[in-house]
């Protein structure tokens, strides 16, 4: 009851009245609601995700897939005779892209060649029919007889005006492939991929899609009393080991592993804010704890006790957190509609084809915004609220402050810090675990706390350092020095606080730099063709489309060529994983490009994997699989497994999940696939790529869909894909940097109401409002110019453990450590912008103090 | 020469406005040492507030040498401050963090005198309160009467016609009292500056040239002493 008095009448006085409570609950909110957003955002993708797997896998309980990929029919039959197996659903499927329009933008189409009588075990949908009138299975058979026949999804069809009856052609190497509207879809499948699916019958499918005698997938609905992993080895061993069973949801796995890595890396950084948020709290008590301190004595003389002290300020931190966690909450959901929409962009292009996500706040996101934000602010009160009450009252009465006046520990600190330093570099060295690297985000977490202790250090040796360099006819700078040497303890939260901001910024711009130089130098030396020419579709995640398979003998013939290089990726199953398979000419390529490998020169070891048929892999598939040169792994063909040695491991930044290339000639021979994604052009001596390339588009224009693109276009577009996918990033530290900021104004502030004394005194002894306004501002400067001075220097140390550690860890990819140097003058100019902007509103303030009440005030 | 013409005070307030100064009228002669005297809450210090232009008049007039100041604004009561007015106050009012040399130079470098000049000028003033020895002290390493010699060094330092000083010996001992006491009446003499100091203090009288007592806001006796 008495909390409840001290709560009503002190606390909430304090926190309505203050102007820079309003600071730290913006900071708060903001700090909060980015963490929300990113949340709301994961949940609402990984959700779309699900939604369209669920609705695709259906009540299957085993799944079958080739290895090497498609499977033979035949293997039906065998299926058959297991008593176990209660349906079976064989599955083609490819996605290709509406011809019109022919450029990229043409929206992806799902084809599922389904047994249709099976189906209705498996899925969910319902077939309607001209009239809208509903179809039953053996009605919806019926108007799938004819080959050209396909089942739309209501949205889709009156997405492109289409009616049952009208026809609609999709792409297929370079060609246009009629089919027509027999009916349309709905129920839950209809629902996924946003409507982009029509389901054709199976026997059209092969038919159409070249893909006679193979199934891409079968489910199966098995026995309920029999367990699905004895069914599994049973099939296992009645199929042989051509063929993957497995349960549906391991299909997944995959690309949740690594979505969670993404996702998992993304809320880190979005907790960046909220780690800025929760110095700004604890910065805020301890200033309010100071500045009130003769208030706490009086309440002590009073005969308040030291836990009701304790309680008073933690509520206090408490109320702050929950009003900020509130806005945080419902700002996060507004920022989250954005996000969204970046987000599934950005993991469509990277992993997998997500539809464009609906936006949803579910309550209980809503709830862990406010948990956050009640948890984070009392956790961070708790310091300053101890302070309060250790507090006596007659010291409190008289305004010494017990921490103001003990000495800061300047050899302890830097103990500590050098200790966090060490553990940083432990966990540094340790190996990831749960599918994310845990290690690199504590030890980054111990590097930042290891820097924001030597920040009272450092403050007092720039201090010293400004005194002895500073022109002594300068009040302005000598002032600021003196208070800021002063005020070592509340400037010390500050400026860690504003530090961790930079130093995590700039190791991540650090990081997307080194990033994006290893990229251009990887895409300057290993495209090196002048033309490349393939499906207008192909920079979409998941298209089957792919070249006209004369296309790269007419082109070879012409004069102005002098090699092409035929490209094909296909998806197989290395030891049970899904990974790229490419197969193109090995000769051409080591001649007129190259790959950047790990040891041996590009030409020589691509040269001995062609005489030794060997096969090279990518650095993201070594490591993913502690695989290296000159081992020697079973590559799964429709043939049977074939041994191939590891000829080199060259680093590759286009693969998410790693690749294995081999020669196009075996790829023939083991996969018999001669299909051909991008084709490599290379023009022979003082031939004008623009030129030629205006000739093929002339031969194969923009009706047949195929895109050319000479080298310099192709890479800016790879690297406008790239820059897309930090777009978030950017975004996300940039909302860091604002809540350092309001850090900065709250400290300022609350320094003005501590100095009001002192700038009375200044102002009597003739000092002008502009030279108040100076002082500020330059004390100000001076707290951003440490910030940038010991920001820059963690974040030299914290891109170390993003690119060494974190990425390496998540992704595989081995980057090139680049500092790019004018990063210092940037980062410079945007921790001395900033701190200024934070320090203008209080110098301001401070300028028009009320000179009679500044001097009078005791 | 310092006039006052019917200046008034009042402090605004919904319900209870208060009057801090009620139509005061007096001359202060330049070179003058003149002790403002009465009881706490008299008015006193808001008369001194409104000479070193802390704070603006209500009504009346405050004429500096026969200049009027009724439409000063910041910017010109600044620059009063700066080379006319020096003021002195009961806690000192030194800066923490700056040495006693640098309390000193202070308004200088504010003022925008040549670097060269400042120190020198610093120093020199210390030395006439008899501080040269203590020119690198913090203001925390200083006794109380050291402090309100540094105070009276800064506020000498810019050479002011006007020395405002509100009860500058209150929060020291008698015989520090008395020091700074015969201080200030010996550099008002020695620079010909007028003195006008509010205080408590009896033993002041002895050094006065004319006493002002005040009471509920108004004057109620000036006395000459010869």
């Amino acid at each position: 009851m008495r909390q409840f008095i001290l709560l009503k009448f002190i606390s909430l006085r304090h926190l309505v009245r203050e102007k820079r409570t309003w600071l730290t609950l913006i900071g708060v909110a903001l700090g909060i609601s980015v963490f929300v957003s990113i949340r709301i955002a994961n949940q609402s993708v990984l959700n779309a995700y699900h939604q369209s797997v669920d609705a695709f896998t259906g009540k299957s309980t085993v799944e079958i897939v080739g290895r090497s990929g498609a499977l033979d029919e035949n293997i039906l039959k065998t299926l058959r005779n297991e008593a176990a197996i209660t349906t079976i659903a064989p599955i083609v499927q490819t996605v290709l892209p509406m011809s019109t329009p022919t450029t990229s933008q043409g929206e992806m189409l799902l084809f599922m060649g389904v047994d249709l009588f099976q189906e209705r075990d498996f899925r969910n949908f319902n077939v309607v029919g001209e009239d809208d009138k509903p179809l039953d299975m053996s009605g919806a058979f019926e108007v799938l007889l004819n080959p050209d026949s396909a089942l739309l999804t209501e949205q889709f069809a009156s997405r492109y005006g289409l009616k049952v009856g009208d026809n609609f052609s999709v792409r297929m190497e370079g060609k246009p492939l009629e089919f027509k509207v027999a009916a349309l879809l709905t129920g839950d499948i209809a629902q996924t991929r946003d409507g982009n699916i029509a389901i054709i019958d199976i026997a059209s499918a092969q038919w159409r899609f070249q893909k006679l005698g193979q199934l891409d997938r079968i489910d199966l609905i098995t026995d309920e009393e029999i367990s699905v992993e004895s069914i599994i080895s049973r099939i296992e061993k009645s199929l042989g080991g051509d063929v993957l069973v497995r349960r549906p949801q391991q299909r997944n796995r995959q690309i949740e592993k690594m979505l969670f890595a993404f996702q998992m890396n993304l809320t880190a950084l979005s907790a960046i804010s909220l780690f800025v948020g929760l110095f700004l709290i604890y910065n805020t008590l301890l200033v309010s704890v100071a500045h009130r301190r003769k208030e706490i004595g009086l309440l002590r003389a009073l005969g308040v006790d030291r836990a009701q002290i304790f309680g008073l300020f933690t509520i206090e931190g408490m109320v702050i957190g929950t009003v900020g966690g509130f806005f945080g909450v419902v700002i996060g959901s507004v920022l989250a509609r954005w996000v969204v929409q970046v987000l599934s962009k950005t993991v469509t292009s990277l992993y997998v084809a997500i539809p464009p996500t609906p936006f949803s706040l579910p309550l209980s996101l809503f709830m862990e915004g406010l948990a956050i934000g009640v948890l984070v602010s009392t956790f961070s009160s708790l310091y300053p609220a101890w302070q309060a009450a250790q507090l006596r009252p007659r010291e409190a009465l008289e305004g010494i402050f017990g921490s103001e006046v003990s000495r800061i520990n300047h050899q302890k600190l830097l103990c500590l810090s050098l200790g966090s330093g060490l553990l940083s570099f432990i966990f540094s060295q340790m190996p990831m675990a749960w599918g994310f690297s845990w290690n690199g985000y504590v030890a980054s977490g111990l590097l930042l706390m290891a820097f924001s202790l030597i920040v009272p250090t450092t403050i007092l040796l720039f201090s010293k350092a400004v005194r002895l360099l500073s022109s002594q006819s300068s009040p302005s700078w000598r002032l600021a020095q003196g208070h800021l040497e002063q005020a070592i303890r509340r400037n010390g939260p500050t400026i860690s606080a504003f530090m961790g901001a930079l130093a995590m910024m700039i190791s991540v711009v650090i990081m997307i730099e080194s990033f994006r130089t290893t990229v251009v130098l990887w895409i300057d030396q290993t495209i090196q063709s002048d033309i490349l020419g393939f499906p207008a579709s192909y920079m979409v995640s998941d298209s089957d489309e792919t070249l006209p398979r004369d296309m790269l003998d007419q082109i070879e013939k012409m004069d102005e060529v002098k090699a092409v290089d035929g490209y094909r990726s296909r998806m197989i199953l290395f030891r049970d994983e899904s990974v790229e398979l490419v197969g193109r000419d090995l000769a051409i390529h080591a001649e007129h490009s190259k790959y950047l490998f790990r040891t041996g020169k590009s030409v020589e070891v691509i040269h001995k994997a062609i005489a030794q048929r060997e096969v090279l892999i990518s650095e993201v598939l070594a490591n993913r699989f502690q695989i290296k040169e000159g081992d020697t792994v079973q590559v799964p063909t429709p043939q049977g497994n074939v041994p191939f040695e590891i000829g080199g491991v060259f680093y590759d930044y286009g693969t998410e999940g790693g690749k294995l290339v081999i020669d196009r000639a075996q790829l023939i021979q083991y996969w018999d696939d001669s299909h051909i994604d991008v084709i490599a052009i290379y023009l022979g001596e003082n031939e004008d790529p623009t030129s030629v390339r205006s000739k093929l588009l002339v031969k194969w224009g923009s009706s047949s869909g195929l895109a050319f693109t000479t080298q310099g276009p192709f890479k800016d577009e790879i690297m406008a894909i790239f820059d897309q996918t930090f777009l978030i990033t950017y975004a996300l530290e940039w909302i860091a940097i604002v809540v350092a900021l309001l850090g900065i104004a709250n400290t300022l502030f609350v320094s003005i109401l501590e100095r009001k004394r002192e700038i009375g005194i200044l102002r009597s002894i003739g000092g002008s409002q502009a030279q108040v306004v100076r002082v500020i501002l330059v004390e100000a400067f001076y707290m951003g110019v440490i910030g940038n001075i010991i920001g820059l220097i963690c974040a030299f140390f914290l891109s170390l453990l993003l690119i060494y550690v974190i990425n390496k860890a998540s992704f595989g990819w081995t980057l090139q450590f680049h500092f790019p140097p004018m990063i210092i003058l940037h980062s410079f100019l945007l921790a001395i912008g900033t701190a200024l902007l934070a320090g203008y509103l209080p110098a301001r303030k401070a300028a028009q103090t009320d000179l009679k009440e500044a001097i009078a005030y005791e | 020469m310092i006039i006052l013409d019917k200046v008034s005070k009042i402090y605004p307030h919904s319900t209870h406005p208060v009057q801090a100064l009620k139509d005061i009228s007096l001359t202060i002669k330049a070179g003058s040492f003149t002790l403002l005297m009465g009881p706490s809450g008299c008015g006193k210090s808001t008369l001194l507030n409104l000479l070193g232009g802390l704070d603006m008049p209500s009504s009346g007039e405050i004429l500096f040498d026969e200049k009027s100041t009724k439409y000063f604004n910041d910017r010109d009561w600044t620059a009063l401050r700066r080379s006319e007015i020096g003021m002195i106050f009961q806690f000192f009012n030194l800066l923490p963090m700056l040495t006693a040399q640098e309390n000193v130079a202070l308004p200088l470098l504010l003022r925008g005198d040549p670097a060269d000049q400042i120190q020198k000028k610093a120093v020199a003033v210390l030395e006439m309160v008899g501080l040269g020895h203590r020119l690198d002290h913090l203001p925390g390493a200083l006794s109380g009467g050291e402090m309100q010699r540094v105070a009276i060094a800064r506020a000498d330092a810019i050479s002011p016609k006007l020395l405002l000083a509100d009860e500058p010996t209150g929060n020291l001992d008698s015989k520090t009292g008395q020091d700074i006491l015969g201080l200030l009446a010996s550099r008002t003499k020695a620079s010909g500056l007028t003195l006008l100091m509010a205080t408590h203090s009896q033993q002041a009288i002895e050094h006065a040239d004319q006493v002002i007592t005040m009471k509920d806001s108004e004057i109620e006796e000036i006395q000459e002493i010869s």
